[in-house]
């Protein structure tokens, strides 16, 4: 039978809201067609165009998936206290982390995969359903699987237009949603109020009745979306979960935290920050994505995917220093240098023979990284990415943060001009930093604003790569302003020292020999 | 040192404070609630997380604190976050201010507290329910039929009249300052809904109940717990220091607590479970009793130093701000950073002096907003020499009771 929300308009079968429930397993997305995504990706490279578009990015599949060990043990851990009914009990884990870092993979791994192998096998005598609910609408390629509930672009542009009713009738979706995998009929009709009101008497009814039964709610990219939204999803859902006694939920977000109000989720919480992969990790990533890629059907492989998947263990770690070098060794990032820069060089030598030794001798194209960064920079809207990106360019010289009075002398730079007029005033900066926040691209850390890392490294590379005197400049600024300010705020002299002390190091490192500016 | 009262409020440059924090990326102003029970965010910027803990759990605990130490703001904050969600396990806040029990110039007896916390939970309770209407909805007759009776057993006045109050002015928010202005809950029912609790109560043909007040008391908490879904009963008791004027006298106040913690050992095979709020002057008074008498408590205390203060004024810039900052740095000049521990290491570790002086200097950078734009040294020195000023000639306002 099919849930409340779904509904199918098309012969092509693409579902209005993207989940799939317990008795519908791998229906959806059926109508995406059937480039494979290699194929996709390589197509314009050909041309000597880097293209990537939505399709370009690998789906989670289970056997592509890397690393997080130490996530997937926290997890295992927290419901093994569960069943052992610890009364020290972590019942909210938090998972945070830059753009690309894996987070909706880590979401997915633990719903699809991890929960069953690992927790089920030291846990064996209890029953754990997981729910996925992602805040963000799945890839287009991803098959929707079990138990999986995705938002979709329509509804994020109604919730973003701030109207309290579609978060209600959204909600309502959800909730009825719930009730019906865990088998708790309520009318369809009820409002959001007496819904959320019977669901939290329900389920805490159905744990009393199965004293076997863990229910564990993933929750993916929660913090980027509306802060009103997630009022509502705490309020009409989230807080009476987190009350019940065998009930773990787990969350995922970029950026700035959201300040929950039910008292266990936030006391009784774990928060853990993703960091990149390593470098062994990265060749891990690399080797299984050229193997996978290379198992396509032979008319949509290209040979060189063949070529590639026959790296030799040692070719691939010299891509991935490269690609950590480039890139800092965030998943997403990995995976979209790695690609690019193995087809950049099989267009200019395309024999098995010298592709190890280009790899190791070539520079990344700067329209590969270009690519990467267009990629990494599509969570902002449309409206906005113009004037983000000359943003972003001015500040990614500034690895330890900055503050608004900071903005104005680096977008002045990067102009080549004198910050002054109404567009450096401390209003129009305020404005900027808002919405760079609200892309969840920045956010506050230790006292100053901090750019996303993943995106913040590769838009240095690149202006570094593109405009490399500007990145000098840039640079330079940075060691007169804080010199400047040193002298200036005798309280802070340490403070400013220290960043132009990097900033001196960084153009340093830059020319092979120190250098002094006026 | 310059101390400029002409520039003190915002208004002077014809903006509104909303407005004002607005301007400097803030939703509200942080500082403005020194009285905890009129601060709607108060539940938000919780810092004490160890001792909110103990204050939900299940086992009778006394938490102590300073005058002007955050024990209201304690007391304010369990309660409303116990009520934030529609109808979840979470516990029923009963909360008991001593400090309105009649003075007869003698500790309340068993009788009289088991009175004045019947009534209290009833006020509680009917403010809550009409919050929160859907939690009576999904009871059953009988249930509702227990609701009402125990509402009408408890409550001050007949629940007709309070009922008639909900109905004409069409929020919960109009019991509010009649019965438990802790009670001042978010996310009111639509009307329609109201109007239908208001009906579900009054049509449900019940009586008061009646019997011995022991009797009424124990099905008081039988209703909330069973009927109604909350996992257990936080009696949050306070206002003990506030029948008596001076600290020497207040501990003739202790005896008042006495008699509630002779039964907290049979109320905890009941779900209820004390929570008493008391000032530092009468914790060896209350912990020897306890003591002599073998009573298991837990007791927290609520200890303030400069790191909690300075964590505590910046969640409230961080919930102002919606996490897009949670500093007065992010607002201020180059000259300054750390502003938070720049000002409390000048002041004594309460609250509310930190909370009144950095307010302080927010509307000493409101007033002119206009010429500067960034919060700047100027600002935090004059607010601390106000401080400073005034703390030697009077005592900032006293404590909230």
């Amino acid at each position: 039978m099919l849930s409340p929300g779904i509904t199918i308009t098309q012969p092509s079968a693409v579902y209005r809201r993207h989940r799939v429930d317990k008795n519908q397993h791998s229906l959806a997305w059926q109508g995406t067609g059937s480039m494979s995504r290699i194929s996709k990706m390589f197509g314009d490279q050909r041309n000597g165009r880097i293209n990537m578009t939505q399709t370009d990015l690998p789906v989670y599949e289970d056997d592509l998936f890397v690393n997080r060990d130490k996530e997937i043990e926290t997890v295992t851990k927290a419901l093994e206290n569960i069943a052992r009914g610890d009364a020290e009990q972590v019942r909210t884990i938090v998972f945070q982390g830059e753009r690309g870092l894996g987070k909706s993979w880590l979401a997915l791994h633990l719903h699809r995969s991890a929960i069953k192998k690992e927790a089920s096998t030291r846990i064996p005598d209890y029953r754990i359903v997981s729910f996925l609910i992602s805040l963000t609408p799945p890839p287009k390629e991803l098959q929707v699987g079990e138990r999986e509930w995705y938002i979709t672009s329509n509804d994020i542009s109604q919730i973003e237009s701030g109207d309290e009713r579609h978060y209600e009738h959204l909600l309502q979706e959800l909730l009825a949603w719930i009730a019906e995998q865990l088998d708790i009929v309520r009318t369809p009709y009820a409002s959001l109020r007496d819904l959320s009101a019977w669901l939290a008497q329900d389920v805490r009814k159905k744990l009393e009745s199965e004293q076997n039964l863990i229910i564990c709610l993933i929750l993916d990219s929660v913090f980027e979306a509306n802060r009103g939204f997630l009022d509502y999803l705490e309020r009409y859902l989230l807080a009476a979960f987190a009350a019940l006694p065998r009930v773990l939920i787990i969350m995922t977000g970029r950026g700035r935290p959201y300040l929950w109000k039910s008292p266990y989720l936030r006391l009784e919480r774990e928060d853990q920050s993703l960091t990149p992969f390593s470098l062994e990790q990265v060749t891990k990533q690399i080797k299984k994505s050229l193997q996978k890629s290379s198992q396509g059907s032979p008319q949509e492989s290209p040979q060189d995917t063949l070529i590639a998947a026959n790296l030799s263990d040692e070719a691939i770690e010299q891509l991935a220093k490269k690609v950590i070098n480039l890139g800092g060794g965030y998943p997403l990032t990995n995976e979209l240098l790695a690609r690019a820069f193995v087809h950049q060089v099989l267009g200019r030598s395309p024999k098995s023979d010298d592709l190890e030794q280009a790899i190791n001798s070539a520079t990344i194209d700067d329209k590969v990284l270009e690519g990467v960064a267009s990629r990494l920079l599509e969570v902002i809207p449309t409206q906005w990415r113009d004037e983000l990106r000359e943003v972003l360019n001015a500040l990614c010289v500034l690895k330890d943060g900055f503050r608004e009075h900071e903005m104005p002398y680096f977008l002045a730079e990067l102009r080549d001009t004198k910050p002054e007029g109404p567009e450096y005033t401390i209003k129009a900066m305020r404005g900027l930093r808002d919405l760079l926040l609200e892309t969840n691209l920045g956010r506050w850390q230790d006292a100053r604003y901090v750019l996303d890392e993943a995106v913040r490294t590769v838009l240095e590379q690149l202006l570094k790569l593109q405009k490399r005197e500007v990145w000098r400049r840039l640079h330079e600024r940075a060691v007169n302003l804080y010199e400047d300010w040193a002298k200036r705020y005798p309280n802070s002299r340490q403070y400013f020292e220290q960043r132009a002390e990097y900033h001196r190091r960084v153009l340093a490192e830059d020319v092979g020999h120190s250098v002094s500016f006026a | 040192m310059t101390t400029r009262d002409k520039n003190e409020y915002p208004d002077e440059h014809s903006l509104t404070s909303t407005d004002w924090f607005r301007r400097i990326g803030l939703r509200f102003d942080p500082y403005v609630h020194l009285e905890a029970s009129s601060d709607p965010h108060l539940s938000e910027y919780t810092v004490n997380l160890d001792i909110f803990r103990v204050a939900l759990d299940n086992k009778p605990t006394i938490i102590v604190a300073p005058p002007g130490g955050g024990k209201t703001a304690m007391r304010v904050a369990v309660t409303r976050t116990c009520w934030f969600d529609i109808g979840g396990t979470y516990p029923f806040p009963l909360p008991y201010n001593l400090g309105t029990a009649p003075l007869t110039g003698t500790p309340p007896t068993t009788r009289e507290h088991l009175r004045l916390l019947l009534e209290a939970g009833t006020c509680a309770l009917l403010t809550g329910l009409a919050f929160r209407p859907e939690r009576l909805f999904r009871a059953s007759s009988t249930e509702i039929r227990a609701v009402t009776a125990i509402l009408r057993a408890g409550l001050p006045g007949p629940l007709d009249y309070y009922l008639d109050i909900l109905r004409e002015t069409g929020t919960p928010a109009g019991l509010t300052p009649l019965l438990e202005r802790t009670y001042a809950l978010t996310a009111p029912p639509p009307p329609d809904v109201l109007d239908r609790f208001c009906n579900t109560l009054a049509t449900s043909g019940t009586d008061a109940m009646r019997g011995r007040m022991e009797e009424v008391f124990q099905t008081f908490v039988e209703v909330v717990t069973d009927a109604l879904g909350f996992s257990h009963v936080l009696l949050l008791i306070d206002g003990l220091d506030a029948m008596y004027e001076n600290q020497e006298d207040s501990q003739h106040a202790a005896p008042w607590a006495f008699e509630l913690f002779d039964r907290s050992e049979t109320w905890a095979k009941s779900k209820t479970f004390i929570k008493l709020f008391i000032p530092d002057s009468l914790e060896s008074a209350i912990t020897e009793y306890l003591h002599h008498h073998a009573i298991s408590t837990q007791i927290a205390r609520i200890i303030w130093n400069h790191d909690l203060l300075v964590s505590m004024l910046r969640k409230r810039i961080s919930v102002a701000s919606e996490e897009r900052f949670e500093s007065l740095d992010a607002i201020s000049t180059p000259a300054l950073t750390n502003i938070e521990q720049q000002i409390v290491k000048n002041l004594p570790p309460l609250p509310r002096i930190a909370l009144q002086v950095t307010r302080k200097a927010i509307l000493h950078y409101a007033a002119r907003l206009n010429d500067g734009w960034q919060l700047d040294e100027e600002d935090i020195r004059y607010a601390i020499a106000w401080y400073h000023h005034y703390a030697t000639q009077r005592s900032l306002s006293p404590p909230s009771r």
